[in-house]
């Protein structure tokens, strides 16, 4: 019988790994089926950048298409050596890595994450063995993969940015940098704006000298959020005996720049926690969390 | 191609010229028996709107035209031998170019069009009209003399041409039995559907939910249409019903549904003639100022240039991204379209838009507009279009179904043509639980239709059928049918299952409650069966088009999924026996910079719910590894040679942790004699840093 235990997520990965590629609507179909066959009321765009963030696929939200990245294992520092398998996922890649993994050097295990997809792991014995593992599965095996994910990650003033007019008052919604929070704009003032054009949030930015600039909505908040006193991510290390993992967090209203979100994600395997107002990444070293610091413009505060 | 009288100037009052019998032979052989219908059933269906389009005259010119034709060859008297003649003589000379008799059962199957719509099958009810047709002031109403003996024979003759000589390349013309209707059947079941009347088979087809390259038994396709028709009130409509419905016609409708159904490829297409039908959309450019248009839309299907002389005298359309422009057309009358359809010929090309209840309006980023779409996604915003008289029946469901935040624009109502409302930003996240009202049925793949309906559900694959297990679609019950129970039976083999469903209350029966192993299963419900495949997978690693999408990073660096374009950054780990719980161990290098603690990560017991065990573990060190130092049971360190490496001292050295390990630590036994000689070196450096 089918994959009873599978989540919704589970599912939409293993339809997007044997899809391969498409339209933002056929998965934004995909996503209303899994929702409905597991009763989770989430939106699509939720779940489709839950896969993203976990590393199976890309989307480009402007051109409104996406596809699965192919599988690949990932050795991460902090983990002891289980290898995390990202990318396309469909069956017989679970078979292969099933086989794989037949081991005695190599232990395989998958732990869900609610309505995400379950993170697949494999503890191997040795770099070789996690070596074995990847060459068994033809796939590639990446070494640290959130570190070269930080060091592509363009800061948030590197983000490619157009004029654009000035949207009308009563259409718009400014971002309060105190709140983190949307609200009506009253007069433009310098800062980030939402636009609903035709059904989409667009997100506009009016800088110092009056220009109305397209701008994406992490690069947009966190330009806003330049020179706030309240800190909008912090780190904390790990505990002595490393029963807890250093960790970076970041405002629940914020959103990150989908390389510094995959980075975080892929230190763990894991979507990140929500703990008191923070999302919470786990296992994410200091170095790297001010790496993305640094390149949002951003204050560190080490708690 | 037969060049086009509708060439001439359209302002020219002179009476439109006497085409030839030879003229209309040319250009009915070119509309109905062409390359688009290789090897497919050919439907001679006949009507004064055919004749215009095929002269592009205007009626009732083209029908006259046509007749005062064959008049020239058979004369008032009914000479039926002169077309046999003239058939003959066009045997012996090879049998070059179109068949003489077509211009002749053109006009028998036009007679037949011509009966009234709800008029019985009696050749009486036949033969008046046919006659009338050469002759208007003819009031007989027996056959023409020579009509029964001749008539069959030229059919066949046709026949013959077109299968065997032309090998069926333009298309095949069958000839049926029709029941006890002799001599008159050949041309009825030709003209019981107007050409006109097929342009709905595309709504149809989409109502009941067929996918393209879908197979489904064509008495199905025909239970289906007499069931889609059935209430409806439209003499397109009544006579679909009826085609659909007799028994005497069975087969040939049968033979029209399944060729139009194996060339539909989700877009309209031209029942009789297969040339691509263009689409033209109803939209709006703002909410607040619906100013409402009609669109041209483009695909790939349709040339990018073209022209109509139906729109605005002459009007030529370029394609620009996914439309035509001019956008919005000019000198449409949207009011008039809404009410009862629009189409427009541009060269060969027939653009159509169909009159309904209900145009689902999508934002289009090329238009910059909202324009009208075949269905409804899920998660997506529409504004949507409501004839009045549906508005209470559509605003109920959406206050049941759609996510808060749609509303009836009361303002825009002045703006709109009369009994029309609108309503914005409606979206539906996922199917609905309650029954979908008629004038949203057709943009909503849920309700239920005449046949057995497959909806939703996770496919997979170019084939359409086939599911990823675990994405099992659910089935939409057959309206035909008030049968109670649904089977569902696994394809070669004796598994089958009998469900209880209640017709009347149950809409959807949801297949992945019922978790099916991989398999081709066929589920019936009373008549209607639709076949599906559930595959636990058909790709080995990834679907096509896996890794096209790509986020661009720093210093053009390229990212899909976790991989980057960047070379590698980091060394490898190394592999280090593991400390034991609690403890740690300590990876040393030459330089007193290069050290590092190694601990199991205990963190794990929490997000994993358990602990592994580690004998080995990996060390993250960016530097060459020299020592490990490793805890005994004592407690204290011990060192383990890794790497013959000579210590590398500095002045810095004193007191780093670096020292202060070597120094805390004792050459683990058994270690070779090199080994012995090196620690005694690092311990030097160490001492001597120290004291420095």
């Amino acid at each position: 019988m089918g994959p009873s235990a599978a989540s919704a997520g589970d599912d939409l990965l293993r339809w997007v790994s044997e899809t391969g590629s498409g339209t933002w609507d056929r998965l934004r179909d995909a996503c209303a089926y899994v929702g409905r066959k597991h009763a989770v009321h989430r939106r699509p765009w939720i779940q489709a950048s839950e896969l993203s963030a976990l590393g199976h696929i890309d989307i480009d939200w402007s051109a409104r298409r996406w596809s699965v990245a192919p599988p690949a294992l990932n050795l991460v520092p902090g983990l002891g050596l289980c290898i995390v398998l990202t990318g396309s996922r469909p069956h017989y890649i679970d078979r292969r890595f099933d086989e794989a993994t037949d081991d005695l050097d190599v232990f395989p295990f998958e732990v869900p994450q609610g309505p995400a997809p379950a993170a697949r792991f494999a503890k191997c014995a040795s770099v070789a063995a996690a070596q074995h593992v990847a060459d068994a599965l033809e796939t590639d095996l990446i070494i640290d993969p959130a570190r070269a994910l930080v060091a592509a990650l363009r800061a948030a003033d590197e983000v490619p940015i157009q004029l654009v007019p000035q949207p009308e008052m009563d259409e718009a919604q400014r971002f309060n940098t105190e709140t983190l929070q949307w609200q009506p704009a009253r007069t433009f003032e310098p800062g980030l704006y939402r636009v609903d054009l035709h059904g989409r949030p667009l997100h506009r930015r009016l800088d110092e000298s009056g220009s109305w600039l397209e701008i994406d909505l992490p690069s947009g908040q966190f330009l806003s959020l330049r020179g706030r006193k309240e800190p909008a991510l912090r780190w904390r290390p790990a505990s002595r005996d490393n029963t807890s993992s250093p960790y970076l967090e970041v405002r629940r209203e914020l959103v990150l720049p989908e390389l510094a979100e995959r980075a975080a994600t892929v230190s763990s395997g894991f979507l990140p926690q929500v703990v008191a107002g923070w999302r919470r990444y786990r296992n994410v070293p200091e170095a790297m969390a001010e790496v993305i610091a640094d390149r949002l413009f951003q204050k560190l505060e080490r708690v | 191609m037969m060049p086009s009288p509708m060439l001439r100037n359209s302002d020219d009052p002179s009476p439109p010229p006497a085409l030839s019998y030879e003229w209309w032979a040319g250009a009915i052989a070119d509309f109905f028996f062409n390359p688009s219908h290789l090897g497919e059933e050919v439907l001679f269906a006949v009507d004064d709107g055919t004749l215009c389009e095929i002269s592009g005259m205007e009626e009732p010119e083209a029908a006259i035209s046509l007749a005062g034709a064959v008049a020239s060859l058979v004369g008032t008297g009914w000479n039926i031998d002169a077309v046999m003649r003239r058939k003959s003589k066009w045997r012996l000379a090879g049998s070059d170019g179109p068949h003489p008799a077509l211009p002749f059962l053109a006009l028998t199957v036009l007679a037949a069009a011509r009966m009234g719509d709800d008029a019985g099958f009696a050749p009486h009810n036949y033969y008046v009209p046919l006659r009338r047709l050469l002759d208007p002031r003819d009031t007989r109403t027996g056959a023409p003399p020579g009509f029964t003996e001749l008539v069959e024979g030229l059919w066949a003759d046709v026949a013959q041409w077109a299968n065997d000589s032309l090998g069926g390349k333009r298309g095949r013309l069958c000839i049926r039995p029709v029941g006890h209707l002799t001599y008159v059947g050949l041309a009825l079941q030709h003209a019981l559907v107007r050409g006109a009347d097929l342009r709905h088979v595309d709504a149809f087809f989409r109502r009941i939910g067929l996918l393209p390259g879908e197979d489904v038994a064509p008495a199905e396709l025909r239970r289906s249409l007499a069931i889609w028709t059935v209430g409806k009130e439209q003499a397109w409509a009544r006579r679909l019903h009826r085609v659909s419905t007799s028994e005497d016609l069975a087969e040939h409708c049968e033979a029209v549904l399944a060729r139009a159904a194996r060339r539909w490829d989700g877009r309209p297409r031209d029942a009789r003639t297969g040339r691509p039908v263009g689409r033209i959309r109803v939209g709006i450019e703002s909410v607040r100022r619906p100013a409402i248009a009609l669109y041209a839309q483009w695909d790939e299907r349709l040339p990018q240039s073209l022209t109509t002389a139906d729109l605005e005298g002459g009007l030529p359309l370029h394609r620009w991204e996914g439309w035509y422009r001019p956008c919005p057309l000019p000198g449409a009358d949207v009011g008039a379209a809404l009410r009862s359809g629009l189409d427009f010929k541009a060269g060969d090309i027939r653009f159509e838009f169909r009159a309904d209840d209900t145009y689902a309006l999508a934002y289009d980023d090329d238009l910059g507009a909202w324009a009208s779409v075949d269905s409804i996604s899920y998660g997506e915003r529409y504004h949507l279009l409501v004839e009045r008289h549906c508005k209470d029946e559509v605003v109920s469901f959406l206050r049941d179904e759609a996510v808060e935040g749609w509303q009836v624009e009361r303002r825009a109502s002045s703006s709109l043509p009369a009994g029309w409302a609108l309503l914005s930003g409606v979206r539906l996240d996922m199917r609905p639980r309650t029954a979908v009202p008629p004038a949203l049925a057709p943009l909503i793949p849920v309700a239920r239709g005449p046949r057995l309906r497959v909806i939703g559900g996770l496919p997979i694959g170019a084939v359409p059928g086939i599911y990823l297990r675990g994405g099992e679609p659910a089935v939409s019950l057959s309206a035909l049918s008030d049968d109670d129970s649904l089977v569902i039976e696994l394809v070669g083999s004796s598994w089958r299952e009998q469900f209880v469903v209640d017709p009347t209350a149950t809409e959807e029966f949801d297949l992945s409650i019922l978790g099916l192993e991989p398999g081709r299963y066929r589920i019936v419900h009373g008549e209607s069966s639709a076949t599906i495949q559930i595959e636990d997978g058909i790709r080995e690693r990834q679907g096509p088009g896996a890794g096209t999408v790509s986020h661009r990073g720093r210093d053009g660096v390229m990212v899909i999924g976790t991989t980057t374009s960047s070379s590698p950054i980091q060394a490898e780990p190394i592999t280090v026996p593991a400390p034991s719980l609690g403890d740690a161990s300590v990876v040393l290098g030459c330089s007193p910079q290069h050290h590092k603690v190694v601990q199991l990560p205990l963190w794990l017991e929490e997000p994993f719910g358990f602990l592994p065990t580690w004998r080995t573990i990996d060390a993250w060190v960016p530097f060459d590894a020299a020592w490990h130092l490793v805890p005994n049971r004592a407690g204290n360190y011990e060192a383990l040679l890794l790497d013959d490496l000579a210590p590398e001292p500095d002045r810095c050295a004193a007191g780093t942790p670096w020292a202060r390990w070597i120094l805390r630590s004792t050459l683990a036994p058994g270690q070779p004699d090199a080994a012995e000689r090196l620690w005694e070196l690092y311990n030097r450096a160490a001492s001597n840093s120290e004291a420095s």
